[in-house]
This record gives C-alpha cells, structure tokens and sequence, in this order.
C-alpha cells in the first residue's frame, strides 16, 4: 500500500466526515472539511508517527493544513529517513 | 514499533509526548471527574445513596450575577431581584432540611462554599437565612470548617463583608481575573474597585482571601500575566488560582497573534511555578498555589481529592457521590437557565429531572487516579486498601509512561509523586486515566468540560 492509501485510511478512522477515498482530494481541510478535532489531529499524528516510524517536527505540523501538505509531508519524511 | 534507548516506548507515553510536543491542552476539565460530558438523562435515588454517607462537603450553588462575562460558562443568569433570589435560597434551605433526614448517622459537614455566579450579587439576608437553617438542622459542623464564598470584588462593601464575617464565612475568594485595566476591558470587568484598600477591609475581618486569575485572555502576555501576579505579592493571598481560559476547543494550529498558544502557556506555568515558589508558596495543584506555614485553601476541594462526597444544594449545583454523580444541569445549554431555575423554585427537587453518572468501580478507580495526580500524590498503599487491588497493575502501561516521562517520581512509601513537569502536563496525563467509555464521549462532544 503506498503512502497517500494508507494514510487516507488512518485519516478516515479519526474524521467526523467520512469521505469515500475517491471523493478526498489533496485540498481538503483537515479540520473544516473532514471534521477532525485537536484531540482527533494529536491521534492521528501518533498514528502516522508509529504506522511510518517517523517524528513529525513540531515546528512543521503548523503547516500542514490539508490533505494533500500530510501526504507530501510524509512521503518526504519516509524517503528521506 | 517505537524504540527508546533500548526500551519499547508505550503507546501512553507515545501520545503524551505527542501531545506535549505539538501544545495540546484537553481544555480545564479536570476539576471533576467524570466530567459534564460524561452526564446522561438518570434516575436518582436520593434516600438510598446518601444513606449510608457520614461525612460531606456542601456546595451552594448560587446562579447570580450583575452581568454576565463573555467568557463565562457557569450556569448563571444576570439580574434577578432580590424576592426571586430569596425565594431560591429558602428553597435551597428546604432541600438542605430533606436531605439532612437521610444520613442515618447524623451528617457531619466538612466543608461549606458558596458558588456561582456570584454569590455577593445576594443579599445578606440571603446567609442569615442559610446559616439559621443549617443551625437548626440535625447535622454537626467540623471544627475545622473554614466556610467559603466566592465574590465579584466589583461588588462588595465593607458592609457586606462584615455580614458574611458575622455569619461564619472565614474565607473569601475574589474573582480578581486580571489587574491589568486595559485586560479587563476587553474581558467586560468593571475597574471600580482598588483591590488593596478591599484587602485591608477582609483582613480586619480576618478573612482568608484567594485571588483568581485567568491565564490566556486575549491580548494577554506573558509578561502582562507576571505583572498582575507580581501585584498580588504586595499583600500575599493565602492561596492563588491561576486558571488558563476555557471556553471553546483551544485549537493547535490556528494562531491569531493576539492570543497565547497552548504551549506558551506551559512555558508561562513554569515561570510563575518558579516565581511562586520563589515568593514563598507551594503548589498544590497546577491551579492552585498556597502560600506556606498556615492552613486556608480550598478545603471542598482538598476533601474530595480525598474522597468526601460533596452535596451540591441549588439548581445545577452537581452532587459528587459515591454512588451517583448528578445535576438538574441540561448539558450545555445556557438558553434553558431561567426556566430550570424557576422549575427549581417551583418544584420539589425530587422531582425535577437529572443528568450524572452512576459510579461503578472502574470510574472510581479512574477517579481515584486522576484527583492523586491532580493533588501531586498517588497514595498506591490507600489505593490497594480500597479496591482490593494494584495501582500499578490496573494502570501498568500509564504508570510506565509517566514514569518514563518524568512526570512523576516514586517514592519508598509506594506513592507517585507529581514533578514540575508532570504539573506542566496534568491536564493531558489526567485525560490518559479516563475510562474508555469516557473518552468515547469526550470525543462525541465538541465542548470542553467547563461547567
Ligand atoms: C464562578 S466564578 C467566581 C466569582 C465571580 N463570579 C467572578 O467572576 O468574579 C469562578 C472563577 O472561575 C474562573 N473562570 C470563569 N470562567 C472561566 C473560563 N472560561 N476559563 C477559565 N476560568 C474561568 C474565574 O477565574 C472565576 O473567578
Ligand atoms: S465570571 Fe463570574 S461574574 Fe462573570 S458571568 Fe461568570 S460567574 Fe458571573
């Protein structure tokens, strides 16, 4: 599974809005369009952490708004580990 | 699999430094456990669960205010004249009377505050009232007892404190929020009062007073924040509460540069932990500093870390028993306030209709956890007299994180005891200790647990 599928799933399991993996698009807000709350966000962000074994820098997640920042972010993250 | 210096790191201590890391605040909802979100529609059984309970604390609930601040959540109305805020307190004094003919041993109260709103928006008579009936009543008062009201500094007169002194209340709480006029604007206070020449009044009464400040209001630095502390060492408060603004789901991404973010927020809780400490007062818990060598702070509080039920008298005070936790409180819905208050005054309150929590064992043990942080002491000794079971075995994994984390720090007498740190981050350790079903609601509500 690549890197934008398997963190498509681990996004669907914290959104309030579930969106079918066709209908996400790279521009969705994390929080305005697929309803993730803090609490909701800092679990994900656990969950990327653990499922890439990956830090993501505290610096960097105020950055990272939609969709498509996460997967970009990410896929750069575990290339350059 | 996450790998620490050879060790697995637990997947608690992962989230808590996640958590840390990114400025993560839960919102101030430890003051109760379980919190209001956790409340349901339920039937009370008053006779029964409070039969077999001796000791309590009292909590009168008094939903009155001048106006009400932008930022408030309490269940408050703005003004009432004085005949409808009577009328409440002879009801309040009627329920007290029922309620004092279920403890099969004669009640013994250990403790008395006045809560609000704003308890000084009532008149004195109000007290005379309160404190004739609570003479009257089958119950013993503790000798120890420190009655306890809070008060809009706004509004008060050395009149009205030397009322209260008359009556019994020995500890006056003032809702200072900030000294900072321009603050206080924002915040809609009135900057009416000079807060030392009111200190004087209280302490020829001898008063003990508390100070509440608020950390986080918008356009507040850090450096504005020390400035209204600095102020409150002219006269030394016995105790201090500093609580960070609740309100709405504090956010970690969205900044505005008005506003402090969660995590300067730490940073500020460790310069004015220091600061305190400095000026001669020990933390109590991470919203409450105590000046040292004299006995005033918030018994109510103290008592129920310690597991003392507290009875809440008025309409949406919440009662904490052993066996229920409950409230006429409809969650989060100030628009019903006046029509719940009127109902209250107007009905018996064993017939209005509640929301709480029926305790089992596992939210008592959750709770038990969660208070022991919050006072800077997990007692595992106290803990395994009273379940029947480990500490470290029912929260293994919690345990090994805060632990790891240098949260806390274990002693020889099977205790845990809070660090600096572990006070930075209480909230967010505390939240680990909710029950699963708690967190599931937690996550099912958009609010934060203020009341
Ligand atoms: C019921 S009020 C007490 C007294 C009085 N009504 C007053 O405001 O001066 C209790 C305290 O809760 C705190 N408080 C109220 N709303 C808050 C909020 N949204 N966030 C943090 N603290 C809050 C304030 O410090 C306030 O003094
Ligand atoms: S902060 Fe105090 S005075 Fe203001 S509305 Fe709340 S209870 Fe009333």
């Amino acid at each position: 599974m690549n890197v934008k599928n398997k963190i498509y799933n681990l996004v669907i399991l914290k959104s309030k809005i579930k969106k079918e993996k066709t209908d996400m698009k790279d521009s969705d807000d994390l929080i305005y369009d697929l309803g993730l709350g803090s609490l909701s966000l800092v679990e994900l962000i656990v969950d990327i952490e653990c499922e890439f074994d990956i830090e993501i820098d505290e610096d960097d997640i105020e950055q990272i708004y939609k969709f498509g920042d996460l997967v970009n972010y990410v896929t750069e993250k575990v290339n350059f580990r | 699999m996450l790998i620490k210096k050879g060790n697995i790191m637990n997947k608690i201590e992962k989230v808590l430094k996640t958590q840390a890391k990114l400025g993560y605040w839960p919102g101030f909802t430890m003051a109760m456990y379980p919190s209001q979100f956790a409340y349901d529609p339920i039937n009370v059984d008053f006779e029964k669960i409070w039969s077999d309970r001796n000791e309590v604390n009292l909590y009168y609930h008094i939903p009155f205010c001048k106006k009400i601040c932008p930022y408030c959540g309490f269940f408050t109305i703005a003004q009432s004249d004085k005949d409808y805020i009577i009328k409440y307190v002879d009801k309040i004094n009627e329920q007290m009377k029922v309620y004092s003919g279920y403890f099969h041993n004669k009640g013994l109260i250990k403790s008395i505050c006045f809560g609000g709103g704003t308890p000084n928006y009532a008149p004195l008579e109000a007290y005379y009232r309160i404190f004739n009936t609570l003479n009257t009543i089958n119950i013993d008062l503790d000798d120890k007892l420190e009655p306890s009201m809070e008060i809009s500094p706004e509004l008060v007169d050395e009149e009205y404190i030397l009322g209260l002194n008359k009556v019994g209340i020995k500890r006056i709480s003032l809702g200072v929020q900030s000294l900072d006029l321009d603050l206080r604007k924002t915040i809609n206070r009135d900057n009416n009062y000079n807060l030392l020449q009111l200190v004087e009044v209280m302490r020829k009464y001898d008063m003990n007073i508390n100070i509440d400040v608020i950390n986080g209001i918008v356009g507040q630095t850090p450096k504005l924040f020390m400035k209204t502390l600095e102020r409150l060492m002219e006269f030394k408060p016995e105790t201090i509460s500093i609580y960070p603004l609740a309100g709405k789901e504090s956010s970690i991404l969205k900044k505005d540069n008005n506003t402090m973010t969660n995590k300067e927020k730490y940073d500020l809780f460790r310069v004015l932990h220091d600061y305190l400490l400095e000026e001669g007062y020990y933390c109590e818990s991470n919203v409450k500093f105590v000046l040292k060598n004299q006995t005033s702070t918030h018994q109510q509080k103290i008592y129920e870390y310690q597991g003392i039920d507290t009875l809440g008298l008025g309409c949406a005070a919440r009662s904490y028993n052993y066996h229920t936790h409950y409230s006429v409180e409809e969650r989060f819905n100030p628009t019903m306030r006046k029509s719940l208050l009127d109902e209250y005054i107007s009905k018996d309150f064993r017939n209005l209709k509640y929301y709480g929590i029926h305790m089992n064992e596992q939210e008592r043990k959750c709770r038990f956890a969660i208070y022991g942080i919050f006072i800077g002491c997990v007692d595992m000794n106290k803990y395994f007299k009273q379940f029947k079971s480990s500490f470290k075995t029912d929260f293994a994994v919690h345990v090994e994180a805060i632990l790891n984390l240098g949260y806390v720090r274990e002693t020889q007498n099977n205790e845990l005891i809070i660090t600096k740190e572990g006070r930075v981050y209480t909230d967010l350790i505390c939240t680990q200790f909710w029950s699963d079903k708690v967190k599931e609601l937690y996550k099912n509500t958009d609010k934060t647990g203020v009341k």
